[in-house]
């Protein structure tokens, strides 16, 4: 008995010995990733080049981890220059951090440049150091309104008469006076997505030549508009902080929220987490503006994929990123799989990838969502993102939009004190 | 006569194998010298000298044209690259010593350093050496191109920071609040199950020690849930009860403050209550009987016998309490659903150094000295405590 089971382990381990054999010149590629649907959306990617490139053939192994571990550890592999994985989908927020490394990340110039005529050009800057790009983009992350059309119709209201933020605020008006109940929209006090949009439209930005630009009269005036909407009833502040966050998710389950302001790529939110609640509920639109010819949206979040120099046959994992994130076919896929706005803008008019109608994005919403964001397609700005944003935001998402927005301290006094204190906290 | 044909023989054994034990301790410091200066590169020096790719970014800098390493070079690379077969062959040759000189196993002057050993070697690769590194990176800038010695700037830089302040306050406060809770309910919780709830009481233990055994993780998850800012959240739910308005917890000072104490309470009481049922349990029954034939209540068997007798343990309680407190890091960290804050409401100091060290990069100098200075802190106070408490500077007389 004891021979048998010998031989049979005997066996198994030359089996094992031959099926490594015959994986021979398949190049696997680790992969860090913090979403989960980013790797589905690889694996996806990598038998697609398989079959494109048969004599080439490569396997990408996908890990998730959560987005602060995976940040961090990347880091400190980058820093350590050891134990990084060949590829990591590094978000905007962080990337200025990662970006300090950027000796040890491949420079993707090359294999994207077959593609890039096509692409957003901001889109490829803010992953950019030095004139060298760094980072694949996924999406552009337009920032659109979530409308909810028929709540809006029961206050008489047309969400499409609505085009500046006082019409918007007329609207949460007469919503509430239709509905108490109903809330026009929310403040959020952890981040900036909204607060970002209205200082794009104002022509300014957080910054400038590496100084934190707050204390600013473009700043108090995103301030006191948002207040205002406190201060009249038709918002609250956002339980969570944000939308994109459970709590925020759950506050809009409950079908009390008139209008959700976040960028095009929250529709996946809605689509597999806020789920049927919201169905045929929502319709997207461009966003408000102060005055006439301001600009419509900003492009904000996303995440890009780098690639560590010191990996795995670097130069082939560049091509096949490229391949799957910006070629043409790999932008189709961006919105098949993840439902987010491409950063090829091209194919944005092709109605046979954008329109059709099994898509699940096309099924959950009011009309096709890239109508919103075909007349406004030439005219989407950006927000920079630095080595000190990373300290601007965490000042902003934990102390100034609390003490506006929840203590109610005065706009003026609370910008003097961030300035100081994020001046303080950039040594 | 054996006596007599052995000890020559294993003398003369150990004088030829000497020879041995030196070779075994030179190849075993050769190996781990090996292994340390390769600087946490091994992964990538192992596969650039097996593909005999260019070795030069690990040792001995760019060969010039024409130029080719030495033969001691070529050694030492052999050397670096099998450090793990270096090590084990100095093991073993020191083994092989041993074996040839059997007596050492028995000798009185040897075995103690051999039963210390494992213990010397962790203190020394896991506590004393992180810790002098320590020390010497909170004096450096340590980015990813290189370190470079920048004084007392780190300091300097932390004193002037606010949020370190905020971080301290936050923390010292934590700590007197789980100190002032977690040191009488335990022990009256302990009383209580040791005497007046006898029946009930083996139920009564099980249920208070079982939040120990929860994953802090997953307590304090579902702890943001109670603590959530909608209206159907438990917490809020509680406060309808009593006709109250619901509150947004996590955005407030006080309630952040709260959660995060409830939470170490709801988890640590059994744990307290563990330490106060073994000391009372120490304390003799022949006192009570006395004070009981004396005619003492139970409120005064409780503050003049158990009181007084329970101080060794409520001395290890409140000293354990006090670091912890300190310490504490996971608990907001997972109460706020990451290291960030509502106005930093939950930056805890371990908070503040995790901020500097992992989330900001280039910053490895200055969260080292973060670490410094709560070490520092932490030892103060403690100090401070035994002194009071009369554990130490006692004279024995």
């Amino acid at each position: 008995m004891k021979k048998l089971f010998a031989m049979a382990l005997v066996l198994c381990m030359l089996l094992g010995a031959f099926s490594v054999a015959s994986a021979e010149g398949v190049t696997t590629f680790t992969m860090w990733t913090f979403i989960p649907q980013h790797q589905e959306f690889f694996e996806k990617a990598a038998e697609r080049w398989n079959s494109v490139y048969p004599d080439r053939p490569i396997a990408v192994e996908v890990t998730t981890i959560g987005y602060d571990d995976m940040h961090n550890k990347f880091k400190v592999a980058l820093q350590a220059d050891e134990g990084a994985p060949d590829m990591c989908d590094v978000e905007l927020g962080q990337f200025p951090n990662v970006l300090a490394y950027s000796d040890k990340l491949l420079d993707l110039t090359e294999a994207m440049s077959p593609y890039m005529a096509d692409l957003v050009q901001a889109r490829l800057e803010i992953y950019a150091k030095d004139g060298k790009y760094y980072g694949a983009p996924l999406h552009v992350g337009a920032m659109v309104c979530f409308y909810d059309k028929a709540m809006l119709e029961a206050a008489g209201v047309n969400y499409e008469d609505i085009k500046t933020w006082d019409d918007w605020y007329q609207a949460g008006l007469k919503l509430k006076e239709a509905d108490p109940e109903a809330w026009m929209g929310t403040v959020e006090t952890s981040t900036q997505w909204v607060a970002s949009l209205m200082l794009a439209q104002q022509g300014t930005d957080w910054q400038a030549d590496g100084k934190a630009l707050i204390n600013t009269p473009e700043l108090a005036k995103v301030i006191d508009t948002q207040k205002s909407w406190l201060e009249a009833g038709i918002c609250e502040t956002c339980p969570g902080g944000q939308p994109d966050t459970e709590e925020g998710k759950a506050y809009i389950a409950n079908n009390k929220i008139a209008c959700v302001i976040m960028p095009f790529w929250f529709m996946s939110r809605f689509t597999d987490e806020i789920g049927e609640n919201c169905k045929d509920r929502y319709v997207l639109a461009p966003c408000p503006v102060f005055e006439e010819g301001q600009l419509q949206s900003i492009g904000q979040g996303g995440t890009g994929t780098v690639i560590y120099a010191n990996g795995t046959n670097p130069e082939l994992c560049a091509e096949f990123v490229a391949f799957a994130k910006v070629s043409p076919e790999g932008e189709a896929q961006i919105w098949d799989v993840m439902g987010f706005d491409p950063c090829n803008t091209a194919i944005w008019d092709d109605a046979s990838i954008m329109k059709t109608d099994d898509n699940k994005f096309n099924q959950y919403f009011i009309g096709y969502p890239i109508d919103a964001l075909l007349p406004i397609k030439d005219n989407i700005g950006y927000i920079v993102s630095t080595s000190i944003s990373p300290t601007i935001n965490n000042y902003l998402g934990t102390t100034l939009w609390n003490e506006v927005y929840v203590d109610g301290v005065d706009t003026a006094e609370a910008l003097e004190t961030a300035q100081d204190a994020i001046d303080s906290d950039l040594f | 006569m054996q006596a007599q044909a052995v000890v020559p023989v294993s003398r003369g054994n150990g004088k030829r194998a000497v020879i041995l034990l030196v070779l075994g301790a030179l190849l075993l410091v050769l190996g781990v010298t090996g292994l340390f200066s390769l600087q946490g590169k091994a992964v990538r020096f192992d596969k650039a000298y097996d593909t005999k790719d260019d070795l030069s970014p690990y040792f001995f800098g760019a060969l010039e044209e024409g130029q080719s390493y030495s033969f001691l070079q070529n050694l030492w690379f052999g050397v670096a690259r099998f450090r793990l077969w270096v090590i084990l062959a100095g093991i073993a040759l020191i083994a092989v010593y041993v074996m040839m000189n059997r007596d050492l196993l028995y000798s009185q002057n040897v075995a103690p350093y051999v039963f210390v050993a494992p213990f010397i070697i962790t203190f020394f690769v896991f506590f004393l050496y992180p810790f002098i590194s320590t020390v010497m990176m909170s004096f450096q800038e340590i980015t990813g191109a290189g370190t470079r010695w920048i004084g007392f700037k780190n300091y300097q830089d932390l004193f002037a920071n606010k949020n370190f302040y905020t971080a301290v306050r936050n923390s010292v406060v934590y700590m007197v609040l789980t100190c002032a809770i977690l040191i009488p309910v335990p022990m009256l919780l302990a009383y209580m199950a040791e005497t007046g709830l006898s029946r009930a009481g083996k139920l009564f233990k099980t249920v208070a020690f079982m939040p120990v055994l929860c994953s802090v993780v997953v307590a304090g998850i579902i702890f943001r849930m109670m603590f959530s800012e909608l209206d159907g959240a438990m917490m809020n739910q509680v406060r309808g009860l009593f006709g109250m308005k619901p509150i947004t917890w996590l955005k407030d000072q006080n309630g952040s403050m709260f959660a995060m104490v409830l939470l170490c309470f709801w988890r640590w009481t059994g744990m307290n209550m563990l330490y106060y049922m073994a000391g009372l349990k120490s304390i003799s029954k022949e006192l009570y009987e006395a004070a009981d034939i004396d005619g003492a209540n139970s409120v005064q068997k409780f503050t003049k016998i158990c009181l007084p007798l329970l101080k060794p343990t409520t001395i290890y309680v409140l000293t354990i309490s006090i670091y912890a407190g300190l310490a504490m890091f996971t608990e907001s960290y997972m109460i706020f659903g990451g290291n960030n804050s509502p106005k930093n409401y939950g930056l805890t100091i371990v908070g503040y150094l995790y901020r500097y060290g992992f989330e900001k990069v280039d910053k490895f100098g200055f969260a080292s000295a973060v670490g410094l200075v709560l070490l520092v802190g932490a030892l103060i106070i403690t100090l401070v405590q035994l002194r009071i408490t009369g554990v130490i500077g006692r004279k024995e007389d």
